[in-house]
């Protein structure tokens, strides 16, 4: 069956179809998430608390064709929420040990992943919706409720930031 | 930027995803968002349930006006005339299909959607047969504009035998206190399981409250030992008024009651989508003084020649509908309007 039937079907009441379009997203929805809380107790609830919210509103979608941002959407709110709700520091180790289990050269691995890490709340977002969910800057704005403009603004500025953190290690580590 | 997004998707699909974990979480999402049991017989889960009193019609035939009532479908007899769901359900559990739900939708498609309770490889073996069994007996009834779709679910029995035992415990709660003559109509519980919270309202007034608070708290209490009832603390708390207003059709005015009761709006609503040649895209109905409203919408624009022909065919079906011996007995009498739409939103006559 097509997607958008699935959709069509999911939005009128029908809970397999729901389900199984967030189990196709699975993966993805659980490693996001999982960039904000790092660690895997959390991201697994934030992972069921997106999952029971795409159950309970469903029906208020209206556009089939909204269905990938709306529930990115969710994981996003829940996901800031959990993080302002429990006001988690990352300890800094735990970035290491991330890195370590790759088994990989410090710098080549530790670079990127913390330097995502350092930023802020909303700058990760955008970093996150656009490079790994691949969103157009319209579906950005959409998921963060906020002007086009704006979502540009906040890529621009994050992607620099990221840029300066990676120039600033390579330049620590000689 | 390219390098980059490469670079970043490579890091974080080196997150490991702990798949059952996710699964089960999903499942109890899934599950807690449910409201009620979810049985695992066939059940019937449709926009119109049709009681089971049948009684013998007649069939009906305008010849007046030939020309579109001859596409137009003759009513037949009424007589074991029966709910698409509940014939689809019957004839399959009849040949010992493990079926979780039939379902019938009208919009935005007319689909009847088959869920079987098995693995994959069960719903690959049984699909086809389903399919056309259930595709059998809706032509068999005349009803062609339905789509036959046949998929998996997966029940949660988990969860069911949750639901199952908060019931039982539930139950003891209400006896416990009904033994020192305090009725359910006093009592509202409220337990919510994420916060570990217990909630016992007390209906009724300031004074009861006062007399029985500390009885109940102590009944509650103790009731609730070793149940799936686990909280930090009980809270007592008073309210007037009931906290839930549940009104049974029992207490509906008179007419709407019968029209309710005899299930013919059901009746109208499953003949007129389940058929092609009727053309129609949806059907309302609202009760106000004990006047049914039908409210007709055709899948034709107004500018079609025939919608009137159409209107009027089906007009004539309907009131043969409500003048059949199976449904006149209870509705004899009782006013009604019935009103088409075009597609473009033209009222029609």
């Amino acid at each position: 069956m097509t997607f958008q039937r699935k959709i069509k079907k999911a939005i009128s009441g029908n809970r397999s179809a729901l389900y199984e379009l967030i189990d196709e997203q699975r993966d993805k929805l659980y490693r996001i998430a999982y960039l904000y809380v790092k660690n895997e107790n959390d991201a697994i609830d934030i992972f069921q608390e997106t999952t029971y919210k795409a159950f309970k509103s469903i029906h208020n979608l209206k556009e089939p064709d909204f269905f990938h941002t709306w529930l990115t959407k969710i994981l996003i709110n829940t996901s800031l929420d959990f993080i302002k709700r429990n006001q988690k520091v990352i300890p800094f180790e735990n970035v290491e040990d991330y890195a370590k289990t790759e088994g990989n050269p410090l710098e080549a691995r530790m670079d990127l992943m913390a330097a995502i890490d350092k930023l802020s709340a909303t700058y990760k977002t955008v970093i996150i919706l656009r490079f790994y969910k691949d969103f157009t800057v319209k579906q950005i704005a959409e998921i963060l409720d906020c002007p086009e403009g704006t979502v540009k603004t906040y890529l621009h500025r994050a992607t620099n930031q990221l840029k300066k953190e990676l120039k600033e290690e390579d330049w620590m580590n000689g | 930027m390219a390098d980059f997004r490469k670079q970043f998707h490579k890091e974080i699909e080196k997150i490991a995803i702990p798949k059952e974990r996710l699964t089960k979480a999903m499942k109890a999402a899934k599950g807690k968002e449910k409201k009620g049991l979810k049985k695992p017989a066939i059940y019937a889960v449709t926009a119109a349930i049709l009681g089971l009193s049948i009684l013998f019609g007649s069939a009906f035939f305008s010849p007046a006006m030939a020309s579109t009532f001859a596409k137009l479908p003759v009513i037949g007899s009424l007589f074991e005339k029966e709910d698409p769901i509940q014939m689809i359900s019957e004839k399959l559990e009849k040949k010992g299909f493990q079926i979780a739900s039939v379902g019938l939708q009208f919009q935005p498609d007319k689909i009847v959607q088959i869920s079987v309770d098995g693995t994959e490889q069960y719903l690959q073996t049984v699909q086809d047969e389903i399919k056309t069994i259930a595709e059998n007996a809706l032509h068999s009834e005349g009803y062609d504009a339905y789509t036959v779709v046949v998929d998996r679910i997966e029940i949660d029995y988990e969860e069911l035998a949750y639901q199952e035992q908060y019931s039982k415990d539930l139950d003891k709660i209400h006896q416990a206190l009904s033994a020192e003559n305090i009725n359910k109509e006093q009592i509202e519980i409220r337990y919510i399981d994420e916060q570990k919270s217990m909630e016992v309202w007390i209906i009724g007034t300031e004074e009861y409250f006062k007399s029985v608070k500390d009885d109940v708290k102590e009944i509650v209490a103790n009731a609730t030992k070793d149940t799936v009832f686990i909280y930090e603390e009980l809270e007592v708390k008073h309210s007037d008024e009931p906290l839930v207003q549940v009104i049974s059709h029992k207490e509906l005015p008179e007419a709407e009651r019968k029209w309710m009761e005899s299930r013919v709006i059901s009746f109208i609503g499953n003949e007129l989508y389940g058929k092609t040649d009727y053309h129609v895209r949806n059907v309302g109905h609202k009760i106000t003084d004990g006047t049914l409203h039908l409210r007709i919408d055709l899948d034709l624009n107004s500018s079609d020649s025939s919608i009137e022909e159409l209107a009027n065919g089906i007009q004539e079906n309907i009131v043969a509908i409500f003048e059949s011996d199976r449904f006149k007995p209870h509705i004899d009498g009782l006013p009604y309007t019935i009103t088409f739409y075009s597609k473009d939103g033209v009222e029609i006559k």
